[in-house]
């Protein structure tokens, strides 16, 4: 009789998804809850697999949470765990450790929280015995490893180990409990169940070393599927490893290159097709796209005039695709008579007036950046981050957004009264 | 770069239309017309040439014709200083072709139109009424901004201003100072409400922390209050027990007295109650079967020993059986004898008959009058037969009859029509046919129609030309006998004519001249005279006179004298005086009058040389009259009549040509009427060889129509002759086959008649054999002969059986009667045996029965014994129950049973009270709540359980309010929920956050683009307003006629404003200005804004639109003169369909090309 576990871990229940096709209230109905439905697919998960445990290796949900609502809901969730007679082993994580509901979660007996010294839980199954191991750290800061704190294996025993670690730290993530993967190798665990970084990733090695990443992504930013982790521990105490999607919506950037395609209409194909290719290769019920349009094309300036109505176009095939949903549309297209260097075109020459000698103008450019700020004064908080969190950033915000100003208006002028033709 | 020919190849209404603008014209400037009506193809002109250039897009609308993989247009372009080919196709790639059908790459076209795209090209190299009139409006819309209208004019792009002021306004409508309706404003308030209706619904962690508190105080009291109520409510139960229990012990112990007045009964099997009842029934039903039974034997064995069978009879029972088929026999021949014997006796008469018709009567053996019947077979078949042959032979005879004769007709009619009839010999037939063939086969009569005709239209033409040579009359031999004149030498004398009529000319211009000059001078030696007398000859005359009046004076040295010489010399003193001071004017009267003299010598020349030249002209004029036949009129001058001989040598010419012409057609129809007439003689000749004269007389029509004739007539003589006698052979071999068929015939009547005779006389009525109809009728009656002899055979056989059996059937039943010992009445044979058989029917029956109660018997015999088995049985049952009870019946045995059932109860009941006391007082056993129930005192008990009843009621009532108070807790706690009401919410307002960033960062875009183009605009201005400003300038100048003598530009904030400067100087703002004078101004600015392009790259054509229709003719003038400017620069090209238009470009550019569409 093997013994069966779920890892997952990040699930920051209900974080809200940061993207703009959640504007369409049909999909913000379908999607709205998705870390929810991820948690109700896991439990599925387990019910369905009939596991022994489930493993949370930490941030339950988001350090700013406040709602019992959610407490309630992961709460209800366990309950049915624990009816179904499956264990559950959690730590706490940096988020967890700042969230004021911890303290007020009710949890049902079969969940095991770690608490902050370290703990082995042994038991069991099926004539393995099993030694389940977990630390919290209660503060939302760790600056150092914490896998010297933990208990040695339990000799004879199968080991898992939960652990909340940025490792050697990764991009976008907050340094926390910085550890070693090499050191987890050698530490003498059969199974080491870790949490923090939201892409999953397997460290191959000597023993099993997971990363499960979050079962449901928030935003482009953590795109691509979403899974969990179904470990399996034979008799012969051997691990076998199998990912299960848990995402309800995918994120995705799909790339449409229009180079050598001078007619709307086939521009608008080409997107269509790309997002069909990107559809068939989402598992995900939903796939929320973001797209980039790029290439040499006479379409250009048209395309960024009318970004709105491809917007709407790309909206519409993706409908037609179905569960295809578009965020947003990026633009990275050039017209051909750039490229060719001398243009007579007076356009052209306007265009690089304005990028040759009006934004080089350190004079213009600390206008703009004084529009910037004071536009910054007048948004809400939480809607300030892009015009970055420093000076330079800042600096390379400006930059860009001069680029991209003068390339947008130089559009509007070139394609002026020229619809009817 | 610039078109030098544009080919409509398949394109819109165009197929294989060519528009050559040809080279250019060194210096001169570049400038076409392509004119054409309303339809015929302007803007598809311009539309090819983009075509051409950028390639014909997905979506061409000029397929109406042509489809789309036919269309194709062709250009000799010129660039980088040489022609270039191209073709371009309708194919999304490689469309653009050298004239080798090569692909080419479009880099070359790109390259030579400086990168400029389509739409760029449109804009800025073409001008039509619709963006003169855009121009004019952005001129009005950017209120004249300089920089504005310089980039506008340039690229031609006109709603520039408005699509600024539409960025400016979208920024705006997003986000905008202190302003509460944009969509930044909007946002913000929604994420407000939100926030309020999130802090309704939620329920945070410090709020839920009291919840929980309270909730877990509530459950505290209620567990307390509860566990106390548990407690009162056990003891009281105990003791209501305990009361219940005491009444059941007292019954117990009177229980316990019955149950020892049972105990000496013995103790039976629990089975015997049910089995006592079984054994009582089953011994009555034994009993009364057993009984039954024997009663049935005993009357059994009475009915066999009654029972006696007739044993005689059953004896001889199967002869008796037989008797009764005997019966049935005797019967049937009782009745049938009668009638048979009156049959036997018809067919002895048939015989009779038969024998009478045979002619045989009284024959004694009618057996041996039948025949063989392979005999009867061959006479029948020859009889048969019989008919056949002989029709055979009568029709064969008939058929030859008939074919003699038939042939003998038909060699009488033959030799009546064709040995007759005269037919002319095929080769002469041939003859005619050919002839006649030669005739029809040519068209000689039909082209003798044609040229009789042609030669009389001739004629007509002839005379009507001989008639244009009036006033001369005369035969066409008095035509050819003047004299023709060389057109080469009319060509000389006209070119001599010319050049003395040039020098007559000139010399009288230059008489003429210098007459006038002549006249001149006098006038001015005149003017100067009029001044005084200051010239030389007048001076002399005074100096001679007073010279004379000196002399005179010496003479006569008198008053008179002296005064007369006073006068003179003052005379010439004041001339002298005056010429002194006038020497200046006396130079140049001295010049004039040389001049004068000068003069008159060149007029004199020149009226030497005219009269020179009108001589000349004379003795050519003279020289060419002569050519002219005198009956012609004739002018004087030289150049007339070198035109009226003009005129008359080709008249002249014509009639000569056209009398030709009549000869010529004479000469051809004299030789089609002479091989008409060749054919003919030889048609004539053959018919009179064929023997039909007269053909002479015919005319060719109707001599045809007879050759034909003649020709038919002898075919179908032939084709007769030749039917005629292929019927004849017919009938000759039919006649041979027929007489053959007739002797095939009689040989056969032959050879049946000895077959016949033969067959006959092996009969015994071979004398018959002479008529095959009575040997036929003997034949018939014998047939049936046979057939009646039989009949009366079988009958009298089947009479003599009958009258057997009658004889058998009386004996038997006289021998059967015999051995019964009874005596018959023998003349009743029938009744005798109907006796019999009834006796013997009795008996049989009696045998039966007894058989039936045999066996009856014998059943009920095996039926009693099994009886006796089961009594036996029965008994050793009863036995046992009665011997253990010591009973001797049954019913004995059940009254002890019944009072071992009363003990049982009681048992039972004892143990049940037991049980239940043991269990109220909750003791292990029963002896223990015995004890426990003995040291109770039930008086206090009761009274104590009065009590906690009372006190169990408040408990409950406390419990009951605890219980509330803690539900509404937990009630308070459930309704935080689990749902998703905050999420989504939260989510929510995360998607309005993320629309905020998308806006602020549009509004951004939008403000720095508009800003940067602002500056970017002032940068441009400054680049080009020099260059451009002068030019747009003096453009502007032309085009309104001197109205406005000029641009100028005045600042303004931080503008520059556009001015025209009017011709008085005063100045007016281009907004002010009419709107014909925008689109002048911005025609003017467009024009400035070509020459920009074209003085730092090679320049493009130009192509304007019908941009005139609203303009008068000055200023198209002024217009068409800018253009040809510009035509300087580089090739323009005006379409249009106003032909005065194209009259006034011509007046003001003269070396414009003018193309015209079809």
């Amino acid at each position: 009789m093997a013994f069966r576990f779920v890892h997952t871990a990040d699930i920051h229940l209900d974080s809200p998804l940061r993207t703009l096709s959640l504007r369409d209230p049909e999909l913000a109905r379908m999607i709205g809850d998705a870390t929810r439905q991820a948690l109700i697919g896991i439990i599925d998960l387990c019910i369905d697999e009939q596991v022994d445990a489930l493993v949370i290796a930490g941030d339950l949900y988001d350090g700013d949470q406040t709602s019992m609502k959610t407490a309630r809901f992961l709460a209800s969730q366990m309950d049915r765990l624990h009816q179904a007679n499956i264990a559950t082993f959690t730590i706490r994580g940096n988020h967890d450790a700042l969230s004021k509901i911890t303290q007020e979660l009710v949890l049902p007996p079969s969940v095991k929280v770690f608490g902050g010294r370290a703990d082995a839980i042994e038991f069991s199954k099926g004539g393995l015995d099993i030694a389940v191991h977990g630390l919290s750290f209660a503060k939302p800061q760790a600056l150092e490893s914490l896998l010297p704190k933990f208990r040695p294996p339990v000799q004879g025993a199968i080991n898992i180990g939960i652990m909340h670690t940025s490792l050697a730290g990764a991009p976008g993530h907050d340094a926390y409990a910085p550890c070693n993967v090499a050191d987890l190798h050698a530490s003498g665990f059969d199974y080491w169940a870790l949490g923090h970084i939201h892409q999953r990733t397997e460290h191959r090695g000597a023993r099993t070393v997971i990363m499960p990443g979050m079962p449901q992504g928030r935003d482009i930013n953590e795109a691509g599927a979403k899974t969990v982790t179904l470990v399996t521990v034979g008799d012969d105490r051997t691990v076998h490893v199998e990912e299960r999607l848990t995402g309800i919506a995918q994120f995705a950037r799909v790339g449409v290159d229009l180079t050598g395609i001078s007619e709307w209409r086939e521009a608008v194909g080409a997107i269509e097709a790309a997002l069909r290719e990107q559809r068939q290769r989402t598992q995900s019920p939903h796939l929320v796209a973001r797209l980039r349009v790029s290439g040499v094309t006479p379409l250009a300036w048209r395309l960024r005039r009318d970004l709105d109505l491809l917007q709407a176009e790309a909206e519409q095939r993706a409908g037609q695709l179905g569960q295809t949903w578009i965020e947003k549309t990026e633009l990275d297209v050039h017209p051909p008579e750039e490229t060719t260097g001398t243009v007579a075109d007076p356009i052209i020459e306007l265009g690089q007036l304005m990028r040759d000698e009006v934004i080089a103008r350190s004079g213009f450019r600390a206008d703009i950046g004084q529009i910037v700020k004071e536009l910054l004064d007048e948004l809400p908080p939480e809607s300030r981050a892009f015009a970055g969190h420093d000076e330079v950033a800042f600096d390379a915000f400006v930059g860009d957004l001069m680029r991209q100003g003068t390339d947008d208006i130089a559009a509007r002028m070139k394609t002026t009264d020229l619809e009817e033709s | 770069m610039r078109i030098r020919r544009l080919d409509l190849t398949r394109y819109g209404k165009f197929t294989d239309h060519t528009i050559d603008f040809g080279p250019a014209t060194e210096g001169g400037p570049d400038f076409h017309i392509v004119y054409g009506l309303n339809e015929s193809g302007k803007s598809t002109t311009f539309a090819a040439f983009l075509d051409l250039l950028f390639g014909m897009g997905d979506q061409n609308r000029y397929n109406f014709r042509h489809e789309y993989n036919a269309m194709q247009i062709g250009a000799c372009l010129e660039f980088d200083a040489r022609a270039h080919e191209f073709v371009r196709i309708k194919k999304r790639t490689n469309s653009l072709l050298d004239n080798n059908g090569q692909p080419v790459n479009e880099a070359m076209l790109s390259a030579a139109l400086g990168g400029i795209g389509r739409d760029a090209y449109r804009t800025m190299f073409s001008l039509d009424d619709q963006s003169l009139e855009d121009g004019g409006n952005a001129i009005m819309q950017s209120r004249g901004e300089l920089g504005e209208l310089l980039f506008s004019a340039s690229t031609g792009l006109a709603g520039l201003s408005k699509s600024l002021a539409t960025a400016a306004e979208d920024a705006s409508a997003i986000y905008r100072k202190r302003s509460s309706s944009t969509r930044l404003a909007e946002l913000k308030r929604a994420l407000e409400a939100l926030k309020t209706e999130r802090n309704a619904i939620d329920t945070f962690a410090t709020a839920h922390a009291a919840l929980t508190a309270t909730h877990a105080q509530a459950r505290t009291s209620y567990d307390a209050a509860s566990t106390d109520l548990a407690d009162v409510r056990a003891r009281h139960a105990e003791l209501t027990r305990i009361l219940g229990a005491l009444p059941l012990a007292s019954e117990l112990s009177g229980l316990s007295t019955k149950l020892a007045t049972l105990s000496a009964l013995p103790r039976p099997p629990a089975e015997w109650f049910a089995r006592l009842p079984q054994l009582s029934t089953e011994e009555t039903r034994l009993q009364a079967l057993y009984e039954s039974s024997s009663r049935t034997i005993d009357q059994l064995e009475a009915d066999i020993a009654a029972i006696a069978v007739d044993e005689q009879v059953l004896a001889i029972g199967p002869r008796i059986r037989d008797l009764d088929d005997g019966r049935a026999r005797y019967r049937t021949a009782d009745n049938d004898l009668p009638r048979r014997r009156i049959a036997c006796a018809e067919q002895q008469a048939m015989l009779s008959d038969i024998l009478t018709n045979l002619e045989r009567a009284g024959e004694a053996q009618p057996e041996s009058l039948r025949l063989p019947a392979s005999l009867t077979g061959i006479i029948r078949d020859l009889i048969e037969t019989r008919s056949g042959i002989d029709a055979k032979l009568e029709s064969a005879e008939r058929e030859l009859k008939r074919t003699q004769h038939g042939l003998e007709r038909l060699r009488e009619e033959g030799r009546g029509q064709f040995e007759t009839a005269y037919t002319a010999n095929s080769e002469q037939l041939a003859r005619i046919e050919t002839a006649l063939a030669r005739l029809t086969g040519s068209d000689l009569a039909s082209r003798l129609a044609v040229e009789e005709r042609t030669c009389s239209q001739l004629s007509r033409v002839f005379e009507a030309q001989l008639a244009l040579l009036a006033p001369w009359i005369g035969s066409i031999d008095a035509l050819r006998a003047l004299r023709g004149t060389e057109p080469r030498q009319i060509e000389m004398w006209r070119a001599e004519t010319a050049s003395i009529d040039k020098r007559i000319a000139d010399h009288h211009g230059k008489r003429r001249d210098l007459i006038t000059e002549q006249r001149q001078i006098l006038a001015r030696i005149a003017a100067f005279e009029a001044q005084g007398p200051i010239d030389d000859r007048e001076a002399r005359d005074l100096r001679h006179d007073r010279d004379i009046a000196w002399q005179d004076h010496l003479d006569r040295l008198d008053r008179e004298s002296a005064k007369a010489f006073e006068d003179r010399m003052h005379s010439d003193d004041a001339v002298s005086a005056a010429r002194l001071g006038r020497s200046q004017e006396l130079a140049e009267l001295r010049h004039l009058t040389q001049a004068l003299s000068t003069h008159a010598a060149a007029i004199e020349r020149q009226e030497e040389l005219l009269a020179e030249a009108t001589h000349e002209e004379e003795a050519l004029s003279q020289k060419i009259g002569a050519c002219l036949p005198a009956s012609i009129a004739i002018g004087k001058e030289a150049s007339e009549r070198l035109v009226t001989l003009e005129s008359w040598t080709s008249r002249r010419n014509l009639a000569l040509s056209a009398w030709n012409a009549v000869q010529q057609a004479e000469s051809s129809t004299a030789l089609i009427r002479s091989e008409l007439a060749d054919c003919v003689c030889n048609l004539v000749a053959a018919l009179e060889e064929g023997g039909t004269a007269g053909g002479n007389a015919l005319s060719v029509a109707d001599l045809t129509r007879a050759a034909s004739d003649l020709l038919a007539h002898a075919r179908s003589q032939q084709a007769a002759r030749a039917t005629y006698e292929k019927a004849l052979v017919g009938l000759e071999k039919d006649l041979i086959e027929r007489s053959r068929d007739r002797d095939d015939a009689m040989v056969a009547a032959e050879a049946w008649r000895s077959t016949w005779t033969d067959a006959v006389s092996k009969t015994w009525f071979a004398d018959k054999a002479g008529s095959v109809p009575a040997v036929r009728e003997i034949l018939a009656v014998l047939a049936t002969l046979p057939g009646v002899l039989r009949e009366r055979e079988q009958m009298a056989q089947r009479i003599a059986t009958m009258e057997r059996d009658q004889v058998q059937f009386r004996d038997e039943i006289a021998a059967i009667g015999a051995e019964l010992g009874e005596s018959w009445d023998d003349s009743d044979a029938l009744a005798s045996a109907d006796r019999l058989l009834n006796r013997h029917g009795m008996a049989l029956g009696t045998q039966q029965t007894r058989e039936s109660k045999r066996a009856d018997l014998d059943r009920e015999m095996a039926n009693r014994r099994v009886l006796e088995e089961a009594l036996a049985v029965h008994a050793a049952s009863k036995a046992e129950l009665t011997l253990f009870f010591g009973a001797d019946t049954l019913a004995t045995v059940s009254l002890y049973l019944e009072q071992v059932r009363e003990r049982q109860r009681l048992e039972e009941r004892v143990a049940a009270i037991r049980h239940h006391i043991t269990q109220s007082l909750r003791t292990a056993t029963y002896e223990e709540a015995e004890q426990r129930l003995a040291d109770i005192d039930a008086g206090n008990v009761e009274r104590e359980a009065l009590e906690l009843a009372a006190r169990v009621d408040d408990l409950t009532e406390h419990a009951r309010l605890l219980y509330a108070d803690m539900a509404r807790a937990g009630d308070k706690l459930d309704a935080v929920g689990g749902d998703d009401a905050v999420a989504r919410i939260e989510a929510q307002r995360r998607t309005i956050f993320l629309e905020i960033e998308d806006l602020a960062l549009r509004y951004l875009k939008l403000r720095t683009g508009t800003l940067a183009a602002e500056q970017a605009l002032h940068i441009y201005r400054e680049k080009h307003r020099s260059s451009m400003m002068n030019r747009a300038s003096e453009a502007f100048r032309l085009i309104t006629g001197g109205n406005y003598s000029g641009l100028a530009t005045r600042p303004d904030k931080d503008k520059e404003i556009l001015i025209g400067v009017a011709r008085d100087g005063g100045s007016k703002l281009a907004d002010q200005m009419s709107t014909g004078t925008q689109f002048q101004l911005y025609l003017a600015l467009r024009l400035a804004g070509y020459e920009e392009f074209a003085a730092v790259r090679p320049s493009v054509p130009f192509i304007a639109d019908d941009i005139m229709e609203s303009f008068d003719n000055p200023r198209s003038e002024e217009v068409f003169r800018l253009l040809g400017e510009m035509a300087g620069v580089g090739q323009v090209i005006y379409l249009t369909h106003h032909w005065h238009l194209c009259e006034i470009a011509t007046s003001v550019v003269p070396s414009v090309k003018i193309h015209q569409l079809p």
